[in-house]
């Protein structure tokens, strides 16, 4: 059974839980912020492919940094149209959510066919040069932002008046009214920087680690990291265990090989993972008090 | 503190939203609901409209593009031999898939899991239309009560994640999409593979469904009332069953028990258990219905156009479903009417490809558009029309 121990908890696993963690990280950061401030994004996939498709579009015209830059400006600006639908219209947070994942299969392909002339694939794209790292081999600096980043989210949420306003947007908003918190303006801070951390998560995936733009490569990340925002307990702390828990059985999806199971199911690991923890969490958490109401300022709720 | 927080109580309580109230009502009255009704997808398709004629004039940098793709899209969408036959063809899933999305969103679930249950569904009417021996009036049944079995097989984990352990029903139907995936992939290269396949690049299938258990195709029936359709042109007798089904979604919705229950749960969750109404039995019930309704969007590829089960068949119906259902206002009759229209949309996708320098994708942002402004329109309209009540309720006082 070694062999099989080498499979699972391997240096090759390992590193590649690490390189998977980072995608799926900054998106369940972003999530944090969302959640925390009152609004429920289900469009974290569909922005986390805009970051995809606009990150490997720029990287592909400017190099690497504008690819990233880029990104995170087309998350932002998914996240705008999100926000402006459930906090200025007050749409249902689930129904706009699922429209901007609509948006994000239909606008990428178009966009490939206008810029490449083919509607799945880009070019291979420029990388930021890599950092090594001992014991885990050539890392992207993107990495090592992304655990600078989680350190600052918690800070942020936890020991600024920034944090403490959009948190209080988030668990009771009317409270929060009366102390003179703007509750829209939390909340659409919130739902832009989500969009931001999931273009950037995005951009990595694309830029970073793939090296170009394909369709469907995102997988459905932007859900597992949902399901790793209940299992983190909406903390940026609790999420780094949980995704480092999810990009870990990704991880095995390419090194795991044993003939008892079909490759089939060794694929989708990390879906079946996030049903589990699905099953076993979703009751022993605690969600933001206020997340998913409408609120209108004067109005009873 | 711009509304009152407190209006006169009326004379008499105005509810235009039940049926029942709208008995009273004066037609004129009625006309106008009906068109402030219309409005929001009225606004929305214009929006739309408007929004593919700024993406062709940014990409192309022509005004002749957006005539031609005007005129593509109106010649070959609607007036090409075949057009009326792909649209009805094509609008048969979609209007299954249009139905499950509803009757879960009645509920207030979201069932995004129409694509797996499909898939699944799919995979069980192959299986019981190749496998059985039996004459058609028992096979053909069969079969589709298969595909039904499967789509609610793939529902019922999801609902009972919920039920039982309080798993969003968002996240969990996801991941059963791409769980579906495996087991497709699974079988098909596996246990239900067809042997005599040749070549090995050729895309993994199931054997030929039997003659008992197929679906017959529609064109010879149109032929006769003076269409001149193709042979081969998509359109089958499911149609039929999809507009039989889209009747009996509106009547179980609006006159059932069953379906008054099913919109209180969706209206107003808190109200439901103790006006007892068995939230956990209506939450299963819901799902295991919307998967029922799904296990049918891919039947018509399955028993009447391919006569077997590929391993392609996840095919993005069940998003445009979602689509479908959110610009329908989950009405049997707003369904139907939007899935023609977003098979119209399909085909004149085509003409777009086939006689325009613009790439047929334009639709897709078109739909991708409906879908976000319609939600936001008929927000507004809401909005407008309370507003407008709650004047006439100050009027009247």
């Amino acid at each position: 059974m070694p062999d099989l121990l080498v499979q699972l908890f391997g240096l090759a696993t390992i590193a590649s839980a690490i390189r998977a963690f980072v995608p799926l990280y900054l998106a369940t950061l972003g999530g944090v912020f969302n959640e925390r401030s009152g609004i429920v994004n289900i469009g974290i996939d569909g922005m986390m492919i805009f970051g995809t498709w606009f990150g490997a579009w720029g990287a592909f015209k400017w190099g690497p940094v504008a690819g990233l830059l880029l990104a995170i400006a087309a998350g932002v600006a998914a996240a705008a149209v999100h926000a402006m639908a459930t906090i200025t219209f007050r749409v249902d947070h689930i129904v706009s959510g699922v429209a901007i994942n609509i948006l994000a299969i239909g606008i990428p392909r178009f966009l490939s066919i206008v810029a490449y002339g083919q509607g799945t694939q880009s070019p291979q794209v420029e990388q930021l040069p890599k950092i090594d790292v001992p014991g885990l081999g050539e890392i992207s600096p993107v990495a090592l932002l992304t655990v600078v980043l989680g350190f600052g989210a918690w800070f942020v949420l936890n020991r600024t008046v920034l944090g403490l306003r959009l948190r209080s947007a988030g668990e009771n908003p009317r409270a929060a009214e009366s102390l003179g918190v703007r509750v829209k303006g939390m909340r659409w801070a919130g739902v832009l920087i989500s969009g931001g951390f999931a273009g950037l998560a995005g951009g990595y995936l694309s830029i970073e680690l793939v090296g170009l733009y394909r369709e469907g490569m995102n997988q459905g990340r932007g859900f597992i990291a949902l399901a790793a925002l209940i299992l983190g307990n909406w903390s940026p702390i609790g999420a780094a265990f949980s995704c480092l828990l999810f990009a870990w059985t990704e991880a095995l999806t390419v090194f795991l090989r044993v003939d008892w199971i079909n490759n089939a199911f060794i694929q989708s690991l990390p879906y079946i993972a996030t049903l589990v923890v699905l099953a076993l969490f979703s009751r022993r958490v605690r969600p933001p008090k206020a997340v998913g109401q409408a609120y209108e300022a004067g109005s009873p709720v | 503190m711009k509304v009152e927080e407190k209006p006169p109580p009326p004379p008499e309580p105005p509810e235009p939203e039940a049926d029942e109230a709208l008995v009273g009502i004066p037609w004129s009255q009625r006309i106008r609901n009906l068109g402030i009704q219309l409005l929001a997808p009225a606004i929305s398709l214009l929006i739309a409209a408007v929004i593919g004629v700024l993406v062709i004039l940014v990409v192309q940098q022509s005004w002749s593009d957006v005539t031609d793709v005007a005129g593509a899209m109106w010649n070959y969408g609607l007036f090409n031999r075949n057009s009326v036959a792909f649209i009805l063809g094509r609008a048969t899933p979609f209007i299954f898939a249009g139905l499950a999305v509803a009757i879960a969103f009645k509920a207030g679930l979201f069932n995004i899991g129409v694509e797996g249950q499909y898939a699944i569904g799919a995979l069980t009417a192959a299986y019981v239309g190749y496998k059985v021996s039996a004459p058609t009036v028992i096979h053909l049944p069969l079969t589709i009560l298969a595909g039904m079995a499967g789509g609610m097989l793939w529902a019922a984990i999801p609902a009972l994640l919920k039920v039982y352990r309080g798993a969003h029903e968002v996240i969990s139907t996801i991941m059963m999409n791409f769980v579906a995936n495996a087991v497709l992939l699974y079988l098909l290269s596996g246990a239900l593979k067809d042997p005599n396949q040749q070549g090995s690049i050729a895309q993994q299938q199931t054997p030929p469904i039997k003659p008992s258990a197929q679906v017959g195709s529609m064109v010879p029936f149109f032929n006769s009332i003076g269409f001149d359709f193709r042979g081969s042109a998509p359109v089958t007798w499911f149609f039929v069953l999809a507009i039989v089904a889209a009747v009996l979604y509106a009547l179980t919705v609006r006159r059932t028990r069953f379906g008054f229950e099913l919109r209180v749960l969706g209206t107003n969750p808190r109200a439901a258990e103790p006006s007892g109404i068995r939230t956990n039995a209506m939450i299963m019930k819901a799902m295991l219905l919307s998967g029922a309704l799904a296990g049918l969007v891919a039947l018509q590829d399955v028993i009447g156009i391919d006569d077997r089960m590929k391993l392609d068949y996840i095919r993005g119906y069940g998003f445009t479903g979602i689509a479908i259902a959110l610009l329908g206002r989950n009405s049997g009759l707003g369904i139907v009417a939007a899935a023609l229209l977003f098979s119209f949309l399909d085909r004149a996708s085509s003409g777009i490809g086939l006689n325009t320098g613009v790439p047929k994708e334009v639709t897709t942002i078109m739909q991708g558009v409906i879908i976000l402004t319609i939600v936001i329109a008929y927000e507004v309209v809401r909005r407008m029309t309370a507003r407008r009540q709650l004047r006439e309720q100050h009027d009247r006082a």
